[in-house]
Order: C-alpha cells, then sequence, then structure tokens
C-alpha cells in the first residue's frame, strides 16, 4: 500500500501541494484527478521519488520512497513527456530498462511492441506522440513492477488503444496484483476503470474515495415542487449545488439513494426524479464547491 | 553486489549516450598525438636530427609540456562536464533519472566518473597508437615512457580537477547555457578580479615596483583551475616542475577531491524541481551576483578613470558597470526582463563597495606610495639603478637538445634584488626619502616622466626591502640624477653594491674559457682555453679584471671613460663560439655570444698589463698620434639649428693634430659611453667619428663629446 501523509510541496511562491494526504490500496486503480495546475503530476513526481517533499512522507508499504532503490524497483513511472534516449530504439530503451528493473520481462516488451505495431528497430523520435504514449506503456508494464504511475498516459492514445491499454493494466491487476496510479482530467477515460478517485484541487484533496462510493453518495434530483414551496425549503437536503428552471428544480446533493427518495418523499413533490451523476458531473460539483465554478470559466 | 553491478551498467549506458564525445575526444587527440608525432619524426629524419633531440622533441610533445594538450583538455573538460549533467537541466531527464530505481549518488558515481574516464580511456589509447608510431621509425619506446606516463598522469590529475568545476557549475546551474557561464565566472573570476586589481595597483601607486606584478603574480597563477593548469604545464616547460612537483600535485589533488565532494553534496542537496531554473540553488544567486557587480563596477570605473582621468567619467564607467552586469544577471536569473533592477538595494550596495575600493587606491588611503619602512625594521636592503645597468648582461648561456646554444634572460633587478644586501643603507634610503618628498608634490594625471630638464639625466631606482618580519617591500621611484649624485657616489664605492650589481664577481674561474676584447671594429680572442694550455692567462685576467673594477671610483669615472670593453667567456659561450666560426652563419649564436662585455677603464693597471702580456697594444689606446682625422656629421645638428645644409658638404673634418688631441682628451667612446655612470651623459652632445692608420689600416671609432666641451674653433665651424 501506498500512503502519502501531509504532502506538501512548495515551487519557489507557488504552494503545488499543500498538506496532502492518500492511500492507495493495492490491486486497485487509482485515479487522480484535478484541475489543471491541482498538482496531479507533482503528487506523481512525489510518489515516485524524483521530488523530495517538503514536508510529510511517501511510503510503500512502510518504507520511504525517496533515494530507496529497492522501494523504487517496485514502480514504474510514466511521464506525461517520457524521455526516450537520442536516437534510441525500442529495443535500446528495452536494453536499459532490463539494468535497473530487475523483472523486466523483455519478451512481454517485444510482444507488446508487436501488438501495439511498432518497430524494434526504428528510431523512437520518428514515432508519433500517440506511439511514444505506447511505448511508454510497453516499457512500464514489462518492467513487472507492482504499481505503475500513469501521469496523462491515455492524452494521445487513439479510442482503440485506450481500450487496449486498459485491457492490458486490467489483465496485470488479474494476473499479478498490478496497482495503477492514474493521474489524467480526462474523467471520462477514468470512470471505467478507476476503483477510487482522488480528487485534487489548487494543491489540496478535496475527497479520496472508492469510486463506488463516491457515486453512491451523490445524486442529481430534479422535481417540480407544490405551489407555495421553494428550493428554501428542502432544508433536510445536502445541497451542492441548484439550478432552478421555471418551476423545474435541478439539484446536486449529497447522501445514498435511499436517504434522498426519503427527504424527496417527504416533501411531495408534484415530481421527482433522481439521477445518477457522471464522474464529470461529480467533480465539476465538488470543484464548484471549493471555489472552481465552471461559469466563470466560461464566461 | 546488486548496486555494483548497476552501477557499472550504468556507466556501460552513459558510455552508450555519449559516444559522440568519445568519438570527439578521439579525434582530437588523435590529431594532436599520433598524427603530429607522425609528421614531427618525419621532419626531424629529414632534417637529419640527432636522436636526442628527436627524443627530446617527443618527451615534450607527449609529457606535461604540451600547451596544445592543456588546451584540448580544457576544451574537453567544459564537453563532459556538460554531457555529464546537462539531464538535470531538463525536466523531462531529471523525471526519467530521478524516477528509476538508481540512487542518486550511484546516478552521480557512474555520471562523474565516465567524464573521466571517457578522456582517460581516449587519451591512454592515443598515447599507446602514438608509441606504436614511433616504434615505427624506429625510435624505441623505452626512452619516452617515463615522460609520458608522468605527463599522461599529471595531465589527467588537472583534467579531473577542472572537469569538477564544470560539473560544480552544471549542478549550481538549470540551464546548459547558464551553467557554462558558471564554468567561465568560477574560471575567471579571481583572475579577473586580481588583473583588476593589480591594474589599479599599478596605475594608482606611482611607486609600485613593475605595477605590482611581484604582489599580484602568485595570486594570478593559482586564481583559477585552469590557471593552477596553465602555469603548472608552463613550470614543466621552463624546467622547474621538479622543485615544486610534490607541492603542486598535492594542490591539484586536493582541489580535485574538494571540488568532487562538493559535487555531490550539492548534487544530492539540488531538488529536481531546479530543471529549467536558472540557479538551482536561491542562497547561491547573491553571492554569484554581487561579486559580480563589485567587479564590473570597478572594472568599468577603472577603465573610463584610465581614458579620461577625469571622476565624472569614472563614475559613469562605475554605473555602467553596475547596471550591465546586475540587470543581466537578474535578466538571466529570472529568464524575464522586467526583473532587471530586483534586488536593487543590492546593485547600490555592490556598486558602494566597488567605489570603495576605486577610491582606496585613487586616494592612495593606505599612503602606499609614501611608504618607509623604519631603519630598525629593515633587515636588508637592496638598490637597482635602471638606468645605469642597462647595458649589463644578465642571465646565463645553455644549451639543451632542443633550443640548442641559448641566453636564458634575468631581469637586472632580479639578480640585484637576489645579491644585494646593503650594509650601509643610508645612501639607499636617503634616494627614497627624497623621491617621497619630491612625489609629494607631484601631480601625477597632469606631469610626464620628463618634466625636468632635459639635459639632467633621470635617475630611475627600484629598492627592495627585506623586512625583519621576513617580507619583501618593493618600490620604484624616479629623480633627477643631479638630486642624488652624492648617494650616488657612496653607492658606486660600496662593495656591497658594486659586487651584487655586476655578474662579473660571480664568474669563477672554473666557469671561464676564454677572453676577448673589443675596440671599436676590432675584436680579437686574446686566451682561449685549448685543452687547458691557455688557462692560467684567462684565470688571471678575470682576476685581474675583477680586483680593477672593485676598486673602481667614482672620482676615476668622472675623469676616465671606458677605452675597450672585455668579455669573459663562459665555457658554453666558447662553445657556441667555437661553433659559430666553424659555420658558414656568422650570425648564429650571436645573441649568446655578444654577452658579457664589461668596460676596461685606461686605470684598470692589472687587467692593462696583462692585456701587454697578450700582445695586445694598448698603450695606442689612450695615444691619438694615429688619428687623421676627425669627422663630423653635420646632419646631427640640425635639431639645434632650423636652417639645413643645402649649399656645403654634409661633414666637417678636423685634421690639425693639436686640435684633435683637444677633441680626443674630452671624448669618450660612443659605443662604451653608457657603461659608465658618471661619464658623458649631457643630452647636448656630438658625436664624431676618428679615423685613423695605424699599421697602414684605415680604422674608424665613434665617439662622443658635449657641445661645450669642443674647441671653440670647431664649435663655430660647427655653426651654419
Amino acid at each position: 500500500m501506498i500512503k502519502a501523509e501531509n504532502l506538501t510541496k512548495q515551487f519557489d511562491n507557488i504552494m503545488a501541494l499543500d498538506h496532502v494526504s492518500a492511500e492507495i490500496k493495492d490491486g486497485n486503480v487509482f485515479g487522480l484527478i484535478g484541475t489543471n495546475g491541482a498538482g496531479k503530476s507533482t503528487f506523481l513526481r512525489l510518489l515516485s521519488g524524483i521530488l523530495k517533499p517538503d514536508e510529510g512522507t511517501v511510503t510503500i508499504d512502510g518504507e520511504s520512497v525517496f533515494e530507496n532503490e529497492n522501494v523504487k524497483k517496485r514502480f514504474f513511472y510514466i511521464s506525461d513527456d517520457q524521455y526516450y534516449f537520442n536516437n534510441a530504439t525500442p529495443r535500446d530503451m528495452m536494453e536499459f530498462y532490463s539494468k535497473v528493473y530487475p523483472e523486466f520481462d523483455r519478451k512481454r516488451f517485444e510482444s507488446l511492441i508487436g501488438n501495439f505495431g511498432l518497430e524494434m528497430r526504428r528510431k523512437v523520435h520518428t514515432f508519433s506522440k500517440g506511439m511514444k504514449k505506447q511505448l511508454s506503456v510497453a516499457c512500464g508494464i514489462s518492467a513487472n513492477t507492482d504499481y505503475l504511475f500513469c501521469d496523462e498516459t491515455f492524452d494521445g492514445l487513439d479510442p482503440v488503444m485506450r481500450q487496449a491499454v486498459k485491457s492490458i493494466f486490467a489483465n496485470d491487476m488479474a494476473e499479478r496484483n498490478l496497482t495503477p496510479i492514474i493521474a489524467s482530467h480526462n474523467l471520462r477515460e477514468l470512470e471505467d476503470i478507476c476503483d477510487h478517485v482522488g480528487l485534487l484541487h489548487r494543491g489540496g484533496i478535496l475527497l479520496s474515495k472508492d469510486l463506488d462510493d463516491l457515486k453512491l453518495n451523490i445524486h442529481k434530483v430534479q422535481c417540480v415542487l407544490k405551489d407555495g414551496m421553494t428550493d428554501a425549503d428542502l432544508v433536510s437536503l445536502d445541497r451542492i449545488k441548484t439550478e432552478t428552471r421555471g418551476k423545474l428544480y435541478t439539484m446536486t446533493v449529497r447522501g445514498t439513494k435511499e436517504e434522498v427518495v426519503g427527504m424527496m418523499e417527504s416533501f411531495q413533490p408534484v415530481f421527482y426524479e433522481i439521477i445518477p451523476l457522471s464522474l464529470e458531473e461529480i467533480f465539476i460539483s465538488e470543484t464548484e464547491v471549493a471555489g472552481y465554478d465552471i461559469k466563470k470559466l466560461i464566461f | 553486489m546488486t548496486s555494483k553491478s548497476l552501477f557499472f551498467k550504468l556507466i556501460q549506458e552513459d558510455g552508450k549516450r555519449r559516444l559522440w564525445a568519445v568519438t570527439l575526444a578521439f579525434l582530437m587527440f588523435f590529431f594532436s598525438l599520433p598524427v603530429t608525432i607522425a609528421m614531427v619524426i618525419g621532419e626531424s629524419l629529414k632534417q637529419e636530427e640527432t636522436l636526442a633531440s628527436i627524443h627530446s622533441q617527443l618527451r615534450h610533445l607527449m609529457g606535461f609540456q604540451n600547451g596544445f594538450i592543456t588546451f584540448l583538455l580544457i576544451a574537453l573538460s567544459i564537453v563532459m562536464g556538460v554531457t555529464s549533467f546537462s539531464y538535470l537541466h531538463s525536466r523531462q531527464k531529471v523525471d526519467f533519472y530521478h524516477g528509476i530505481p538508481v540512487n542518486r549518488k550511484h546516478l552521480f558515481w557512474a555520471n562523474y566518473l565516465n567524464g573521466i574516464l571517457i578522456v582517460a580511456v581516449v587519451y591512454g589509447v592515443n598515447l599507446i597508437l602514438t608509441l606504436g608510431v614511433t616504434t615505427a621509425y624506429g625510435i624505441s619506446p623505452s626512452a619516452l615512457m617515463g615522460s609520458v606516463i608522468s605527463g599522461y598522469l599529471l595531465f589527467m590529475l588537472h583534467y579531473a580537477m577542472i572537469y569538477a568545476v564544470t560539473v560544480l557549475a552544471m549542478i549550481m546551474t538549470g540551464s546548459v547555457i547558464v551553467g557554462i557561464f558558471g564554468t567561465a565566472v568560477f574560471e575567471c573570476y579571481f583572475t579577473i578580479l586580481l588583473i583588476i586589481l593589480q591594474g589599479c595597483y599599478g596605475y594608482f601607486f606611482h611607486t609600485s615596483y613593475r605595477s605590482g606584478e611581484e604582489l599580484f603574480r602568485p595570486f594570478l597563477v593559482k586564481s583559477s583551475p585552469y590557471a593552477i593548469f596553465i602555469y603548472n604545464v608552463a613550470l614543466d616547460n621552463g624546467g622547474k616542475l621538479g622543485t615544486e612537483l610534490v607541492s603542486q600535485i598535492i594542490i591539484v589533488a586536493l582541489l580535485f577531491v574538494i571540488f568532487t565532494f562538493l559535487c555531490l553534496f550539492l548534487y544530492r542537496k539540488r531538488g529536481s524541481e531546479s530543471a529549467k531554473k536558472a540557479m538551482a540553488f536561491k542562497i547561491s544567486m547573491p553571492i554569484i551576483r554581487i561579486p559580480i557587480v563589485v567587479l564590473s563596477s570597478l572594472s568599468g570605473c577603472f577603465v573610463f578613470w584610465t581614458i579620461r582621468s577625469d571622476m565624472g567619467w569614472a563614475v559613469f564607467g562605475l554605473l555602467c558597470g553596475m547596471f550591465l552586469s546586475h540587470c543581466v544577471i537578474e535578466i538571466i536569473y529570472h529568464f524575464d526582463f522586467r526583473k532587471l533592477f530586483s534586488n536593487w538595494k543590492q546593485m547600490i550596495a555592490s556598486a558602494l563597495v566597488a567605489a570603495v575600493i576605486f577610491g582606496g587606491f585613487q586616494m592612495d588611503l593606505f599612503g602606499y606610495d609614501s611608504y618607509i619602512p623604519s631603519e630598525n625594521s629593515i633587515d636588508s636592503m637592496a638598490i637597482s639603478l635602471n638606468n645605469d645597468n642597462n647595458w649589463v648582461s644578465y642571465g646565463e648561456a645553455v644549451w639543451d637538445p632542443i633550443d640548442d646554444y641559448r641566453w636564458v634572460y634575468q631581469s637586472g633587478d632580479d639578480y640585484i634584488f637576489s645579491h644585494m644586501k646593503l650594509e650601509n643603507k643610508a645612501p639607499a634610503l636617503s634616494m627614497v626619502k627624497k623621491a617621497v618628498e619630491y612625489n609629494r608634490g607631484k601631480n601625477w594625471e597632469r606631469s610626464s616622466d620628463n618634466d625636468w630638464d632635459q639635459s639632467d639625466r633621470s635617475c630611475d631606482f627600484s629598492v627592495k626591502y627585506t623586512l625583519k618580519n621576513g617580507k619583501n617591500v618593493y618600490r620604484s621611484y624616479s629623480l633627477k640624477n643631479s638630486e642624488v649624485k652624492e648617494e650616488l657616489s657612496q653607492l658606486y664605492e660600496d662593495q656591497d653594491f658594486i659586487q651584487a650589481v655586476y655578474p662579473i664577481f660571480s664568474q669563477t674561474t672554473e666557469n671561464t674559457s676564454a677572453v676577448r676584447v673589443s675596440r671599436g671594429s676590432q675584436s680579437s680572442i686574446i686566451s682561449r682555453d685549448k685543452n687547458g694550455t691557455d688557462k692560467a692567462m684567462t684565470e688571471k685576467l678575470l682576476l685581474a679584471y675583477q680586483k680593477d673594477l672593485s676598486q673602481l671610483k667614482v672620482e676615476t669615472m668622472s675623469k676616465e671613460n671606458p677605452v675597450a670593453s672585455i668579455q669573459f667567456m663562459t665555457k658554453i659561450q666558447a662553445e657556441a663560439d667555437s661553433k659559430r666560426e666553424g659555420n658558414q652563419n656568422s650570425w648564429q649564436y650571436s645573441d649568446l655570444t655578444s654577452r658579457g662585455y664589461y668596460p676596461i677603464y685606461p686605470s684598470f693597471t692589472n687587467t692593462m698589463n696583462l692585456l701587454r702580456e697578450c700582445q695586445l697594444d694598448v698603450d695606442s689606446w689612450n695615444s691619438y698620434e694615429e688619428i687623421k682625422e676627425i669627422s663630423f656629421d653635420l646632419s646631427q645638428l640640425s635639431k639645434y639649428d632650423k636652417e639645413p645644409y643645402e649649399n656645403s658638404s654634409q661633414y666637417y673634418t678636423v685634421s690639425d693634430p693639436q686640435l684633435i688631441a683637444q677633441i680626443m682628451s674630452q671624448a669618450a667612446i660612443d659605443e662604451y659611453s653608457g657603461m659608465n655612470p658618471f661619464g658623458i651623459w649631457n643630452t647636448d652632445r656630438i658625436s664624431f667619428s676618428a679615423v685613423s692608420s695605424a699599421l697602414g689600416n684605415r680604422s674608424e671609432i665613434q665617439y662622443i663629446i658635449p657641445l661645450k666641451q669642443l674647441p671653440d674653433s670647431v664649435r663655430e665651424a660647427l655653426k651654419p
């Protein structure tokens, strides 16, 4: 298990991460979502021991990550802009990684490269952005590490390849208990793969929950209230957001479906409907609460 | 075990990444060593040079004396330093290297050592190739092995030191360009600072000796790793490294170790987020900037002062230096033009420091020019009269296989200061006091060195005090000769002074092989050691001359002038002279064989008597009977009279024996006049040639005479 406690990192006057804590359980897919500049990449770079935290600790199964070769052998970090040596081919990268990752699976690498339709002897600098991403995934998967840190790894992959990569992740999770930690702002990409979500905003963590819990505890309610009632009368509802269009109220509320249904029934509305939220809607709602108002960005 | 194996794997992988640098290094060494050596040997064999000479050249080219290898290694230290750690300047690369399961310490050592190993291997391989080339030409490598191995080790040690400095700069900065600037700062800052301080010292301290060279040189040669490297190579070229070898190696090795551990310490301290920033450590920003702004402001101030000698311009230079350096550095630090005036208070403070330093020199706040040590604090004192001894040949004749026979020059001051310890310091101190007093009232910015009567000779002198605390203090002064006449007379009759001024007193009979006497265009060897047969006369002449010269009185010099010159040839001079005689090129070795002449005064009776024994007609030297005519070239008088001698002969000839005798009694042989410090120095003088026809041979000797001492009739005749 990866445990980040009170992680703080400041770059000059910019507070990139401010006392962030999170736990990443083994065998799950941890989705790290957040606004632009929220600190997702910084968080991953701290997890992978590239950056030294100003405060706090990162441990894997109780062992500190920073400058710990044995612990670092347990994960592979795929940067948002992965570096490849000048004039290197996939074969060169394989040679290098097989020297630093003891469990590196050369056959798997060759097989993945073949399956991705890449050539082992072609110069990496002639690859497209998507091909480079595929190569990075091949390197990461073949390293056979317990954890795979992916920073915007799906960005640039075509839909077919995205699915293929997700399948590879799922396969390795099932076969060898791989734990992918995926940072992305493309929430739709994470929705169908993540088990647990950490939501970062302005350097702080807003929430860290299992995706199912998250979805079960937040709902969108559309309703038409009785004459003489307004949304102000719905005091027992834990509303995050309310929109009014004529007599139709659209609300984002916290609570289980049963709790919300119970409360709505007690208001005896003319009509009500409970709609599940997508991860994207949850993200917008939660960050809006934290002052990240989408309307202000658009208008 | 795993770490060790990983470490070597990392070295191997890093080597692959830097194949271009390996190739570059190989090509540079290949053309500098095997190719050059092959060409040199080919040419030497074509010239039929001796094996010893070829060996000597090869030792020079393959040993720690090859200046080209020095600059090649300096260039490679930058290339390797940059390539070893440039990944720190890219976030992409930092994420890659610091994300893999490799301890930073291992990563550091792998990259760091590879920068040294690549050069060591490439250099070593090329040396082996070079030895192969020498073998192919039939020259045994064993004769060169000592120089090759010691040169290799010394060069690599120095390379490692300067490489460490580049690495240090790369670690402390966040971009390659700033890293290279950083290397330049580390390597040049103190050198430039010392040059500027020496410039101020020499310019404003009017009594400074050799513009402070003695004071600053020991620091200048150690002012940066590059300076140490170049100095050590130069030392070896001068054949002096042997004596300083151990201390120099220890210094270089210590610096290498210190820089290496500083690099490791800073590497481990350096945050990965420093990539793309100008400076990796915020704390280093003012530490680097402030000294540069101080130096730049001081340089601007000094340069403009030297151009205009005006305080307004000096302030302008100070401000230019301050703004330019501070603003450029701030822009580089922030990569933002709008930040050019960040930390402006530090900028002002830096300029104030520069102004204080400049003021210290310009206003002589330290009382440098008026300094005279108290007599009881002086352990010994030496004085060198620069105008009086410029005819003396200081140095020694040497021979080596490469440069053949040559004269190794030594400055007169160096010789005198290392030989003179005046028991009686009073005359020298009196001269210093007069000079200090004279300087006190002098406006240095408006006066030139020759602001006194041109007919009065200048007395430029330097003094060296060895104080009782062991410190050596030097000063240089300039006065009118007439003001220190008394002191000069005392000095020239002081044996401590005389014995130290003329190297002939240090010459031994063992090292004297021949004696030559010259007068005018006549020159002859009167005694030469031919397997010991003429040795006795050579020895007697040397001892006699030393005795005569030591007994020379000021009164004699005032009355007499040298009538001939004598040279006591050392063994090497005599060898070179013999070779010259047997050679078609009469000019060959003339630089060596023409040195070491001393004046013969008519009153040098001991010498004269021995010269008589050598069948030299010395009595004719003071006789005017053989002189048939005296001829004045009137063109030299045109500076006194504007009218050109258009309608008359250019020469005025005197043939009256009485007039000739009258003129000759006051004249001095021009060639030797400079050897007599109390002779004819008046600028209002005229030269003439005296023609004699002794034994039917016509000969001419050039003389000088003060105009006012010419007979009235001649003086009248010389008027246009």
